[in-house]
């Protein structure tokens, strides 16, 4: 709690933490949220401008643009959580055997690491969109595949500096086992780190998932998401511009709020990791 | 109680370098061994060593170590984590890094006492065993502290180095240990809080009857403490005896240089021609801090 009020106190951070938190919300509570079917086609009602009934208007198949953009956070926020655990749980497991481990075991996992470093995000989708198909799930698998290394060579290095701390020692001296040692000693040490860089990352998986929806790799329409409807606004860029508008923004508003989040919490933890003093 | 016979003990990184070589030496039972050397030459890894717990980059390559008739060599890694903390305990040097700042002393005694005999598995704090509870008070209370409770609900950094250093020592004594091993137990504290822990150290020593071996390189703490010593230079013993025997006669130019370069703190000399001749007790009472006042006694 106190490393929230810390966290709190810069104004852009708060700021940020309020927009994270909405955007959170709306995609919880999207149905609610709004009246409208987010893919519910009238095309007697296509491309109309704001009104009472449409508060940003339709599109050109005639679906209401808000509900789509409510919508569109769910699927943005959703693949980007399932991303993240995802890589956490492959980079945690990965990164802190080898550390701990070291030798052999260290030296192979690594080098399956740096292979996997080897590939960029964007080809290897299209790659296994080429063999699977397109599709969120596939994007969701390149992009793990591609990040999940820089993680775990991070938690790694962690772990490897965390275990020759004194206290790691002395835990060994009192006889605690191997898991615990790690389960207690060394994970915690490492969470707020990691915490940081995931939160950091958000904006950029948001960012891939919405450039490969773009692209018609991702989310296939006529699902809401931001990147489909940017895609779909495509032709109307110059008589409908604010169809393009409405979705940038959101990806611009999202990306930037866990960003700038990203950073107040590296700010607020940083002298934690100077002094290990915690929660004073 | 402890027997260190031809200790070898390599660096791997880089060119190999043997850091230890033919050590040996013992610590017997109810008596404090102190082992004494110039920083760097391998006081703390033979420590390490004897636990089976030396770094990665640092290999065993000869000797034996037999602790209570077990040779420690030959232990499996279960036995060894049983030996850690059951027979025999360790008490590092800064008390400051030596707890995870994120738990509280409490969690510390939980983890110990999961690790020896009390209930495994239960590793919340708000669920002690009230048995496990009476165990670690009576343990911090026989290191001299009033009031248990505080001190259990304390996180690490709320507590001064001499009073953590009482901890671990607290933590140590959980179980019935045969032997004590200090790495430099006094170096990072302040004069007070030395003497206390050196009191302390002491009386446990004569309470429970275990063995210690007292790693310092600060001759006044040999003067006061040891039965036996054993000096070490660049890895290897060069010299040990029983302290009065070493002290009033020391054989080895290092062990010389080493007594020399304490008495001149004290304006007193240790002229070769005397060697031989002077008696120890010059040497031992500018050595000895005086008693500790009855005011700075263990709280
Ligand atoms: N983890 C390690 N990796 C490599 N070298 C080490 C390590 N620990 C200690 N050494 C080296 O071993 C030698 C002995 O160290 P140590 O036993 O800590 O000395 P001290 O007598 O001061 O306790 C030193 O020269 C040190 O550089
Ligand atoms: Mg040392």
């Amino acid at each position: 709690m106190t490393l929230l009020r810390t966290l709190l106190s810069g104004r852009t951070t708060r700021l940020a933490f309020v927009a994270a938190c909405a955007v959170l919300l709306v995609a919880l509570f999207a149905p609610l949220l709004s009246s409208w079917d987010p893919d519910d086609i009238d095309l007697s009602q296509k491309l109309q401008a704001p009104s009472r009934e449409h508060l940003l208007g339709t599109d050109h198949l005639g679906r209401d643009v808000l509900a789509r953009l409510l919508h569109g956070a769910r699927a943005s926020l959703g693949s980007v959580a399932v991303i993240v655990a995802a890589i956490l749980l492959l980079s945690l497991s990965v990164g802190s055997v080898a550390g701990y481990a070291g030798g052999m075991v260290d030296a192979f996992l690594m080098r399956l690491c740096d292979t996997f470093l080897t590939f960029p995000t964007f080809i290897l989708a299209m790659f296994l969109i080429g063999i699977l198909g397109a599709g969120m799930t596939n994007v969701i698998l390149a992009i793990v595949c591609t990040h999940w290394a820089w993680y775990a060579r991070i938690i790694r290095g962690l772990v490897l500096s965390l275990k020759t701390r004194e206290h790691v020692l002395a835990a060994r001296v009192a006889g605690t086992g191997q898991f615990r040692l790690v389960m207690r000693h060394i994970l915690p040490g490492v969470f707020p780190q990691i915490l940081v860089l995931a939160t950091l990352d958000i904006g950029h998986m948001m960012l891939h998932v919405s450039g490969l929806s773009f692209l018609g790799l991702g989310v296939q329409p006529p699902t809401a998401e931001w990147g489909v409807m940017i895609n779909d606004a495509r032709q109307y860029i110059w008589t409908q511009p604010q169809l393009l508008f409405y979705p940038g923004l959101a990806i611009f508003v999202t990306v930037m709020a866990f960003n700038l989040l990203g950073d107040g919490l590296r700010d607020a933890l940083d002298p934690v990791g100077e002094t290990g003093g915690w929660g004073k | 109680m402890l027997a260190v016979e031809s200790l070898e003990l390599e660096i791997l990184r880089g060119r190999p370098r043997k850091v230890v070589r033919n050590v040996s030496f013992s610590v017997p039972r109810g008596r404090v061994t102190c082992l004494v050397g110039e920083s760097g030459c391998g006081k703390s890894l033979t420590c390490l060593a004897i636990l089976g717990l030396l770094p990665e980059a640092v290999r065993r390559t000869g000797g034996t170590i037999t602790i209570d008739g077990e040779r420690v060599n030959d232990l499996s890694p279960e036995h060894l984590q049983a030996l850690r903390g059951g027979k025999a305990a360790m008490i590092l040097q800064n008390p400051m890094s030596c707890f995870d700042p994120i738990c509280t002393v409490k969690s510390h005694f939980l983890e110990s006492l999961a690790a020896h005999g009390g209930n495994p598995g239960r590793l919340s704090p708000e669920v002690m065993p009230e048995s496990d509870l009476a165990r670690a008070r009576r343990s911090l209370a026989e290191v001299g502290f009033d009031s248990p409770d505080d001190i259990l609900d304390a996180y690490p950094f709320q507590l001064s180095g001499g009073m953590l250093q009482r901890v671990m020592v607290a933590l140590a004594l959980l179980s019935e240990i045969r032997l004590l091993l200090a790495d430099e137990p006094t170096t990072d504290l302040d004069v007070v809080s030395q003497a206390r822990i050196l009191t302390l150290l002491d009386e446990t020593r004569r309470r429970h009857g275990m063995g210690v071996l007292l790693v310092t390189h600060d001759i006044g703490v040999v003067a006061r403490m040891a039965d036996f010593v054993v000096v070490m230079h660049k890895g290897e013993v060069v010299e040990q005896g029983e302290v009065a025997t070493l002290f009033a006669a020391p054989r080895h130019a290092y062990t010389r240089a080493l007594l020399q370069a304490h008495l001149s703190l004290y304006g007193l000399s240790f002229g070769d021609e005397a060697v031989g001749t002077v008696s120890p007790e010059p040497c031992l009472a500018a050595a000895t801090p005086g008693p500790v006042p009855e005011e700075v006694r263990i709280r």
